[in-house]
């Protein structure tokens, strides 16, 4: 009995093909805002999960710069304004919360070059960079985004800025020679940096370079492509202060807390204490901030934004269930005779009542399953033109959109079908 | 032989209650007996529509006994009633009634679904009941593609299809040309004949009524006559 009423549902809507159509438009809208939404905002989040992890769930990024309202001009004596952590200020920080603090990381970019093998003839054989230096720390604050993959960091007595030793990307490493890049460890390369050749480093490890943001590259400009070359914090220093006299001054650094602090927590309680450390006068303020926070905020701002957009497509569903209660009081109004013949012919009120609950379950499903399709595709096409991430399938929410349709069918079909199931036969028979 | 029709003092009113009250039928007696072809004709408000239905049982007489084959019909549900309908009566109606969008096969099976056949057996005695009816070269064709004597054959193998008690038949000619009218009652006689089939034929028209082996006339919500008919076989 329900197969044949299923079939003669599929019979009745393709009698009325643009009727039905339009009548399952509030569903299929519905639906496919929906699961929409639901795709993109769990691509969203499995995308602020992967960086995440990638930049360090305790990773903090500490800034100082000048307060808010203080007005600069060419008479201004600059180094004044120079925003700078003092030596002693991290050493009392890092002394101060020796438990919560495993690692802090200091950067000095000091430009950008192209290295070939030591003493190369072949102009072909090169890996562009850019140079940054870094403390030791900083390979234990990012270990996610520069995975170490071969060798080592610096040691301690290469800190000096006489050593002239290099931790390189895997890319540069493949370039330079070949694909073991266990052979890059040892070498030595020439370097131009900045325009100015005669630089040689000896690489000393190597680390992973991470695809995932880079997309995809064909092999030409995957060849041409700049990754960091890392040196010690003060050769790069040196290097820099040629072109920047404030070079050697900190106003960032980054700090990675030992695994289980609470981050969130954790930053106040050092922004507050850092800037106790400040002179009372001092010109400068200091923020902590940390991606939990901000992937907190992201995830909680898309939580509202697929609140929203789920109660627009629940406002859809609302009125896509209305309009099948619509054009079923319509389409029994039609069939009137039918209904009254079928009586006639030994149907019970179930049987009738049954058979357009089940056109009314078939109609809002249809509906519903189309909404699905077009949502899914929507959510798909959004993720990888508009947002640019890898799009994310919540299969749960397919499954609930497909039970939410019948729901809807059974909800607003009962009514019309029990109307159906009620009339007089020769009522029925009779009618026009 | 059994009375497969038995009522008994049948009256039928309507607006019950208020001043407009009319009792259209004033307590009918009739039996009808296996295997009859029994005509019954009345002028348009005689009652014989009403008498139909209440034979029918698509309505209840307000008082009266109205037993079918032995089972005391007013004392039945609305759900049993329907059942009951289903299985031992077949209706021929005027305007065939077939529901639309479905070949002729599937509206034979309609009274069979309704009485839980399988699939298979619903299909072949469809077939049969076609064939019977000489409308197996049509069985896929929808009513719409249907002439209307295709169609009220189409509608009699459907009354067929329970293998009913009785055929009822309420003017099952009144929209049909003579020629093809002639071709359905020929079909009426042959399943009386050869099938022995019990059939009730409700009527105003004198000449068809002549067929039938027994007439009975209404007039007024009474039974006033009942004869044989002039040219019965």
């Amino acid at each position: 009995m329900l197969g044949e009423n299923v079939r003669l549902a599929f019979k009745s809507m393709a009698a009325n093909k643009l009727r039905t159509f339009l009548t399952m438009l509030g569903i299929i809208i519905g639906i496919a805002a929906v699961i929409a939404i639901m795709t993109v905002g769990n691509s969203q989040t499995a995308e602020n999960e992967r960086q995440n992890s990638m930049y360090g769930v305790n990773t903090m990024n500490v800034y100082m710069w000048l307060k808010d309202g203080i007005q600069l001009d060419e008479n201004t004596d600059m180094s004044r304004y120079q925003p700078q952590f003092t030596k002693e200020m991290m050493q009392k920080m890092v002394d101060n919360y020796s438990d919560k603090i495993e690692a802090v990381a200091v950067t000095s970019w000091a430009g950008s070059g192209t290295a070939y093998p030591d003493k190369a003839k072949d102009e072909k054989v090169y890996a562009n960079f850019d140079l940054q230096g870094v403390n030791p720390g900083y390979f234990t604050v990012n270990a996610g985004m520069v995975p170490l993959q071969e060798g080592r960091v610096f040691a301690d007595n290469e800190l000096k800025g006489d050593s002239y030793v290099c931790v390189v990307s895997d890319l540069f490493a493949k370039s330079l020679y070949g694909e073991d890049v266990s052979a890059a460890l040892g070498k030595r390369v020439s370097c131009t940096i900045n325009g100015e050749a005669g630089y040689t480093y000896t690489i000393i490890g190597v680390y992973s370079v991470n695809m995932g943001d880079m997309g995809q590259m064909d092999a030409s400009s995957l060849k041409d492509m700049s990754t960091t070359m890392y040196i010690p914090y003060r050769n790069a220093v040196t290097m820099a202060l040629v072109n920047d006299k404030t070079a050697d001054k900190i106003s960032y650094f980054d700090i990675g807390a030992v695994p289980g602090t609470d981050v969130i927590s954790f930053s106040q309680e050092l922004q507050d204490y850092l800037t106790s450390l400040l002179p009372a006068d001092s010109n400068f303020q200091i923020n902590v901030y940390n991606n939990q926070e901000w992937i907190k905020q992201a995830n909680e701002n898309m939580k509202r934004q697929t609140l929203t957009i789920t109660l627009i497509g629940a406002i859809a569903l609302l009125v896509g269930g209305i309009g099948v209660m619509n054009i079923m009081t319509v389409s029994i109004t039609e069939r009137t005779r039918e209904i009254g013949t079928r009586k006639a012919l030994g149907a019970r009120k179930r049987d009738i009542r049954l058979q357009f609950i089940t056109e009314a379950v078939i109609l809002s499903l249809t509906g519903g399953v189309i909404g699905i399709a077009a949502g899914i595709l929507t959510g798909l096409l959004v993720c990888r033109f508009v947002q640019g991430i890898p799009p994310v399938v919540s299969p749960a929410s397919v499954v609930i959109s497909f039970l939410f349709s019948i729901a809807v069918g059974i909800f607003f079909g009962f009514y019309p079908a029990s109307r159906a199931a009620k009339l007089d036969p020769i009522e029925a028979l009779r009618y026009e | 032989m059994d009375s497969i029709i038995h009522l008994e003092k049948i009256i039928k009113k309507y607006y019950i209650g208020t001043e407009n009250e009319l009792e259209v039928l004033h307590g009918i007696d009739l039996d009808v007996e296996e295997g009859e072809f029994t005509s019954i004709v009345g002028e348009s408000g005689s009652g014989k529509s009403t008498l139909m239905n209440i034979i029918g049982i698509l309505d209840r007489p307000t008082e009266g006994n109205y037993e079918l084959l032995g089972i005391d019909i007013g004392s039945l549900s609305d759900d049993a009633c329907a059942a009951i309908r289903g299985k031992q009566i077949g209706f021929v109606f005027q305007t065939y009634n077939l529901i639309p969008r479905m070949s002729a096969r599937e509206n034979v099976e309609v009274p069979l679904l309704y009485a839980g056949m399988p699939p298979a057996q619903r299909k072949e005695r469809a077939e049969y009941l076609l064939e019977l009816v000489g409308m197996q070269d049509r069985m896929d064709h929808s009513p719409d593609e249907l002439s209307g004597g295709q169609k009220q054959r189409v509608a009699i193998a459907r009354a067929m299809a329970n293998d009913p008690a009785m055929i009822l038949a309420d003017e099952p000619t009144g929209a049909l040309d003579s020629a093809t009218s002639r071709m359905i009652m020929d079909i009426f006689h042959r399943l009386h004949t050869e099938q022995g089939k019990t059939i009730l034929l409700i009527t105003h028209s004198q000449n068809l009524a002549e067929e039938t082996p027994r007439i009975l006339t209404l007039m007024d919500g009474r039974i006033t006559g009942e004869r044989r008919g002039a040219h019965a076989g």
